[in-house]
């Protein structure tokens, strides 16, 4: 039996304030009780609810505090005995029932308990509802501890009786949830002799009888004065000329305030529980036998303005204090402390000073919302999705919590239910996108009226119910949604109640299934109009409580996958930071492809990324592109070009001529087209201001010099020469530039670049952004030496040993044209693509012939092919000897080339050139058949003599390929180079056969790229480093091939859908074959936002955080730099395995018996 | 209620702070159970709502000539606390002369991964409180509850510790029968290990003690 039940009258027993109030109420024979639980009275309507089950006593947990006290007060209207309980504000929602109620009364006692909460514990307000008693006319009590809240709750029955008006009972906080000793009475038993008597005159208040109820109430005022003096609520303690007066739980703190300054009885202490009417006789008698008058009551100056008026009334000149500087305060609730130096004032005491503790700055230790909890997954869902502008309309429970950093998503709420209006009225006119969230309970208390509202007016609005099927905040009880009995309750389906609003855009969601959230959150927050998205799953406390301990299992983070990138970067590793916005786009992307459900993980034979996404390690150089692709899905341009310049200095260069080996290995490529990696390189490089690039460049100087003299202090400092200043000298003398070493750079041309300059089209790579972004990677520091040959200006052996050099980086590059070896080949009219290139190019020169034949099918071959329509031939033939599907261009250079009007004949090559005067006129062209693989692995070419056919032609451009020019080497250091003049590249840095000497570039005959020329040079001044400094010895340079990838294969994601690459505006070929502008253009922002949104994400990231700075579970913590999970605190949702982008959390082991 | 840094001996205000989920309103209420078994006046105060969701939960219990829930700032005879960072944020409620009796188990607030704060050592923390008040009995209330049989009866072995110190104005048995009563049965042996430990280690500590009114 539950203990308030006992029937020892007399028993003096612990009990919470409120459950005083249920054992006064039982005492006076209670039989009706309603309530909308609220706190600080929630206590009342939870033990009535437990009493209801094992007596026949009615209790029901309302929809709404309106709803409460005119059941309430209906059945006292019937003769049955009722209580209402709410909490201060609720009356608001119940004010309207209350001002009429009064005019009609009751015939039963009914007792209406206001629970107010002075300092805001749990409320967004302390009005105080002291104010309501003299806005109703209603008589109210207010109790000062628990053993009061007993008996006068039972009084107050007696009284409402007496007078046939119901009672307001006010407690605050302080007494509804203290624990204080009561004395019990005798219970009075239950009568239920419900009847409804017919009396027009006073059930029924239209104006004619509301005319008559009036003056009846005001006169009734003096009949409930003179039964609540009857009842002798208020008591005077003490004599002395200084009075004080006070009330409720302010009486406790002015008692001990008296007790502690030694004065107990020496003041007069007036202390009132009739709240309304005042006890005006008892302080009229205080007022005349006192001097001064403190009134010491919590917040508003109620009682203070009536004595005030008494005083008048009475003619007294007792000085009279209450509110205001120095004497009680107004706002929050009151203590000892807080009046101590207003009854010292009045008794002309001073106080001494209190010694304080040092205490250090603390954390902070907000309430939360709980691990596992429901409402922070829909949250996430629609944080995942939102652009930053999104307005927020909350509401009040639990999930108003999301205020709190990192999910921040309450922008504003006012009382139960205005998420929806808020809301509804926030988007009138107004494009801000916006979600507006409720609790199902309080969507059954007062959003469904809003709900009407806006279905009604047509207004926009996206509401979200979060249905954890419990009232959780104030402790689990339940509402019309679900029913504990169904014999006494029967529960609503919130679903059929929107949809019979007429609502289509109706979705039921499981936030647990984060990918359905996500994906229904998002093409709702699209669309317009009423859209209700219902996000159900019940509360895990509540589920535990009701249903046992769940889900056995703890999650764990995989420390191998956790912040971990199978780069390994032996440099700084990513210098650019990670932000809570691109995390978390980066981890829906994930959850979106993933196809993981609820309780699924990867480990459950689904796919788990790899360390590394495939693109990092096809690209020569590692650039991260999954990191530049997260921070351009942000918008966060200028950081993914900081992350590539991270790799390679020269982005606005690559981003135009890299053949892109990153797009060939691009996972998105077994879906539908692989991602527009180099475009969205280009748009981020092209998109910095000329003014910022040079900026960033001087920042590399700065850094660079601040090396040098640190090196120079350390006496370490050394000289290194890079010779050759094509891609790959350049990035080698720009990475050693950096590292603090003096380097010299000799070129024998009269620029920098290399093929870059002498080889690359402008209307591919145009001069001005060449010569820009070179000018300034050569401007960090170090010298540059323009016209120096090789062999000719300086030897390896005069750097190293006549200048001084520490090391020398060898970049020459293969500049020889490779030749056909068949007669009539060194004809006038007959010449290499690069000297041609290089001649139009470098020297300017615009001489071409009238019927131009091109050789060869690589990239070569297209430019010299392209270069020669626009200079002005007549026709140009491309003469590749196999198919189109081998040649080593790439596809788009060679559908360029075609659409311009270059002629290609495939399957043939010349067997001879015929020569007039000299020069030549014709080649003799004979057609090929493939044959059986060669080494290559592409189809041999066999040559059908018969075909023999002459093309005439008066220039004839051979791009067979090229080879070093060993003539340089003649005589120099023995490098260990092969028949053919190349100089192999030995190790991991680069090194040759003489341990001073590194090479790089298109001389070790490995690459034969920009990108892969670039990540040599930077392998050689990684070994050059090690060689001068012991600089990381033995440590690897940290960049991968696909083939030492680490092998964890390849992510492969189950539900991508499909998204068109981006492709960027290009000159109509007619317009561009004349000239040589530039012929496509970048992609646009939309292009490169919907391209980045279309990047997988396929490997992990080192500096992934998103757990912690985007969904916030107080399970997840890090110390020390690492996350873990607190197997205590984890209930085993799994939504964080769901979320993280790196596939690091997991299931653990179970639950340990006894923890949690 | 104090004014001068002396004990009152009219009343023992216990201030109980814990964390949500530690226990320490439950300990609060043992407390009040006790006190009103032993035919004490006692007022005990709660926070409900917003407290119990992991943020900081503060109980009273205030034992004697009593009239309000509250402990005023150094009013504390006794700073029963749950964890120790917790513990020393509510020193306030303290004098020199309070008995502080704490937990060391750390319970790091999530502010500390989201938002970078520092939480101090808990070592640290003690230190603070040793600097301000004489009497300070710390220990691994949740390694001795573990030991016991459940880190969940940690508010027991720390009851246990304020019976054995004397801080208490009746015997520490009646603690000891509340709490036995007012757990579940199947927890009911575990929770009395829980109060031994407790016991024996005020015991062990009797020196940092000294005398206590009420003891």
């Amino acid at each position: 039996m539950n203990s308030l039940l006992e029937d020892r009258p007399g028993k003096r027993m612990l009990m919470l304030g409120n459950e005083g109030i249920v054992r006064g109420a039982l005492e006076a024979g209670v039989e009706v009780a309603t309530a909308y639980p609220g706190t600080p009275s929630s206590e009342i309507a939870d033990t009535f609810y437990r009493l209801a089950r094992e007596t026949d006593l009615y209790f029901e947990y309302s929809t709404n505090e309106k709803v409460a006290l005119e059941v309430a007060s209906a059945a006292a209207i019937a003769g049955m005995r009722s209580l209402c309980s709410m909490k201060h504000v609720g009356l608001n929602v119940a004010a309207d029932p209350l001002n009429t109620l009064s005019y009609t009364g009751v015939k039963a006692g009914m007792v209406i308990i206001t629970a107010d909460d002075p300092s805001m514990h749990s409320s967004q307000n302390e009005q105080d509802n002291r104010l309501y008693a003299r806005l109703s006319l209603l008589p109210m009590l207010e109790p000062a501890d628990p053993d009061e809240a007993l008996q006068y709750t039972r009084e107050a029955f007696a009284l409402s009786e007496e007078l046939e008006l119901p009672v307001l009972l006010r407690t605050t906080t302080r007494v509804a949830h203290s624990r204080g000793v009561c004395t019990i009475g005798a219970l009075t038993p239950r009568r239920f002799q419900g009847h409804f008597e017919k009396n027009f005159r006073r059930w029924v208040p239209v104006p004619g009888v509301a005319r008559q109820l009036r003056p009846a109430l005001i006169k009734k005022q003096e009949q409930a004065y003179t039964a609540m003096q009857r009842r002798g609520l208020d008591r005077v303690e003490g004599e002395g000329e200084l009075g004080l007066i006070t009330s409720g739980v302010a009486y406790a703190y002015v008692k001990e305030v008296l007790i502690e300054l030694g004065v107990e009885d020496k003041v007069r202490l007036l202390k009132i529980g009739s709240i309304h009417p005042l006890p005006r006789r008892q302080i009229r008698d205080l007022l005349a036998a006192t001097r001064r008058v403190l009134v010491v009551e919590e917040l508003e100056p109620i009682l203070e303005t009536e004595v005030r008026a008494i005083a008048q009334r009475a003619g007294v000149s007792t000085h009279i204090e209450g509110k205001g500087e120095g004497w009680v305060p107004r706002h929050f609730e009151l203590n000892a402390d807080r009046i101590r130096e207003a009854v010292a004032k009045l008794l002309g005491m001073m106080l001494p000073p209190r010694p304080m503790p040092a205490v250090p700055e603390l954390p902070g230790r907000p309430p939360m919302l709980c691990a596992g909890c429901s409402h922070r997954t829909s949250y996430y869902a629609v944080k995942s999705i939102a652009e930053p502008d999104t307005y927020f309309s909350s509401d009040i429970g639990c999930y108003t919590l999301g205020l709190l950093p990192p999910l921040s998503t309450t922008d504003s709420f006012l009382c139960m239910g205005s998420s929806v209006t808020m809301a509804s009225g926030v988007s009138i006119r107004n494009d801000q996108p916006h979600v507006a969230f409720i609790g199902d309970s309080t969507f059954f208390h007062s959003g469904v009226n809003g709900l009407i509202n806006a279905v009604h007016n047509r207004h926009d609005l996206l509401l979200m119910i979060l249905d954890n099927s419990t009232t959780a905040m104030t402790g689990h009880q339940p509402h019309p949604g679900n029913a504990l009995d169904e014999g006494k309750e029967r529960p609503i389906d919130i679903e059929r109640l929107v949809r019979g609003l007429g609502i289509e855009d109706l979705h039921v969601v499981d936030p647990a299934d984060l990918k359905h959230t996500i994906e229904t959150v998002r093409a709702a927050y699209r669309r317009s109009g009423v859209r209700v998205i219902i996000s159900r799953r019940p509360c895990h406390l509540y589920a535990r409580k009701m249903f046992g301990r769940g889900e056995p299992l703890v999650y764990r983070v995989d420390q191998e996958r956790c912040k971990r990138c199978g780069k390994s970067c032996s440099h700084e590793g990513c210098g650019v930071p990670i932000h809570a916005d691109d995390e978390i786009l980066r981890a829906r992307n994930k959850i979106l492809a993933a196809d993981l459900g609820p309780m699924d993980f990867p480990a459950q034979g689904r796919a788990r990324k790899p360390e590394s996404a495939p693109c990092t390690f096809a690209c020569p150089a590692n650039i991260c592109v999954l990191g530049y692709m997260s921070l351009a899905r942000a918008g966060r341009f200028d950081e993914a070009l900081a992350l590539i310049r991270e790799q390679v200095p020269l982005p606005m260069v690559l981003g135009r001529v890299c053949h892109r080996p990153c797009e060939g290995s691009c996972v998105r490529g077994e879906y539908d087209e692989p991602l527009a990696i180099n475009e969205v390189k280009r748009f981020v490089a092209e998109l910095e201001q000329a003014a910022a690039r040079a900026e960033h460049f001087a920042a590399e100087r700065e850094r660079a010099d601040l090396m040098r003299q640190e090196r120079a202090a350390q006496g370490d400092a050394q000289r290194v020469a890079v010779v050759g200043a094509g891609p790959a000298g350049i990035a080698a003398a720009y990475d050693l530039t950096l590292r603090g070493f003096a380097v010299t750079l000799l070129e024998k041309e009269r620029v920098a670049g290399g093929l870059l300059a002498t080889g690359i089209p402008a209307y591919r790579l145009p001069r001005e952004v060449l010569r820009e972004e070179l000018g300034l990677a050569l401007s960090i520091g170090m010298e540059v030496r323009h016209g120096q040959t090789l062999g000719e200006d300086f030897t390896l052996r005069s750097l190293l040993e006549g200048e001084g050099y520490g090391a020398v980086c060898l970049a020459l590059g293969a500049g020889l044209g490779i030749k056909l070896m068949v007669e009539g080949e060194d004809a006038e009219g007959v010449e290499d693509a690069l000297s041609f290139l290089r001649r139009v190019n470098l020297v300017g020169e615009r001489q071409v012939g009238r019927r131009v034949v091109v050789v060869g099918g690589g990239d070569a071959a297209i430019d010299a092919a392209r270069t020669a329509l626009r200079l002005g031939a007549e026709s140009v033939q491309l003469v590749y000897r196999r198919s189109e599907a081998e040649m080593p261009a790439s596809a788009e250079e060679i559908a360029a080339a075609k659409a311009e009007g270059v002629e290609m004949i495939f399957l043939a090559v010349p067997v001879g050139f015929d020569v007039a005067d000299g020069e030549v006129s014709a080649a003799r062209v004979v057609r090929c058949e493939l044959g059986e693989p060669d080494r290559s692995g592409r189809r041999r070419p066999v040559p059908r003599p018969e075909t023999e056919a002459p093309h005439p032609t008066d220039h004839v451009i051979l791009a067979l390929g090229q080879r070093p020019d060993a003539a340089a080497l003649a005589g120099d250091l023995d490098l260990g180079q092969s028949d053919r003049g190349y100089v192999p590249a030995r190790g991991d840095t680069g090194v040759t056969a003489d341990p001073r000497v590194f090479v790089a570039g298109d001389l070790t005959g490995e690459g034969w790229t920009v990108i892969a020329a670039m990540a040599q040079g930077k392998r050689a001044a990684h070994g050059i480093a090690a060689l001068l400094s012991g600089e990381r010895q033995g440590e690897p340079l940290g960049l991968r091939t696909a083939e030492d990838a680490p092998a964890d294969g390849r992510y492969q994601p189950a539900a991508v859908a499909a998204a068109a690459r981006a492709v960027a505006a290009e000159r109509a070929p007619g317009d561009r074959s004349g000239d040589f502008h530039q012929t496509a253009d970048a992609l646009d922002a939309a292009q490169v936002l919907a391209e980045a949104e279309r990047c997988l994400s396929c490997g992990q990231c080192a500096r992934c955080n998103n757990c912690i700075d985007n969904f916030g579970c107080p399970a997840i913590f890090k110390k020390d730099g690492k996350i873990y999970i607190d197997e205590v605190l984890c209930v085993g949702c799994g939504v964080c395995a769901q979320l993280c982008p790196n596939d690091a959390i997991e299931p653990g082991r179970a639950r340990t018996p006894g923890k949690a | 209620m104090t004014m001068d840094n002396t004990q009152s001996p009219r009343t023992t205000d216990i201030y109980v702070v814990g964390v949500g989920g530690t226990g320490s309103v439950t300990s609060a209420r043992f407390l009040g159970e006790a006190a009103t078994r032993a035919g004490c006046k006692v007022l005990v105060g709660e926070v409900h709502g917003m407290a119990q969701r992991g943020g900081i939960v503060e109980s009273s219990v205030r034992i004697g000539e009593v009239y309000g829930p509250i402990i005023d700032d150094g009013g504390a005879e006794v700073l029963l606390g749950f964890e120790p960072v917790e513990t020393l944020r509510a020193l306030n409620k303290a004098t020199p002369a309070t008995l502080i009796v704490t937990n060391t188990y750390p319970i790091v607030p999530a502010t500390v991964s989201m938002a970078g704060e520092r939480y101090p050592d808990p070592e640290e923390a003690i230190t603070y409180l040793r600097r301000f008040a004489r009497r300070v009995l710390a220990l691994d209330a949740t390694a001795e509850a573990a030991e016991a049989g459940s880190p969940l009866a940690q508010g027991t072995v720390l009851l246990g510790v304020l019976a054995g110190a004397g801080a208490l104005p009746f015997p520490g048995d009646i603690l000891r029968q509340a709490i036995l009563e007012g757990v579940p049965e199947r927890v009911r042996e575990i929770n009395d290990r829980a109060f031994e430990r407790g016991l024996t280690f005020a015991r062990d500590n009797a020196s940092i003690i000294g005398d206590l009114p009420g003891s």
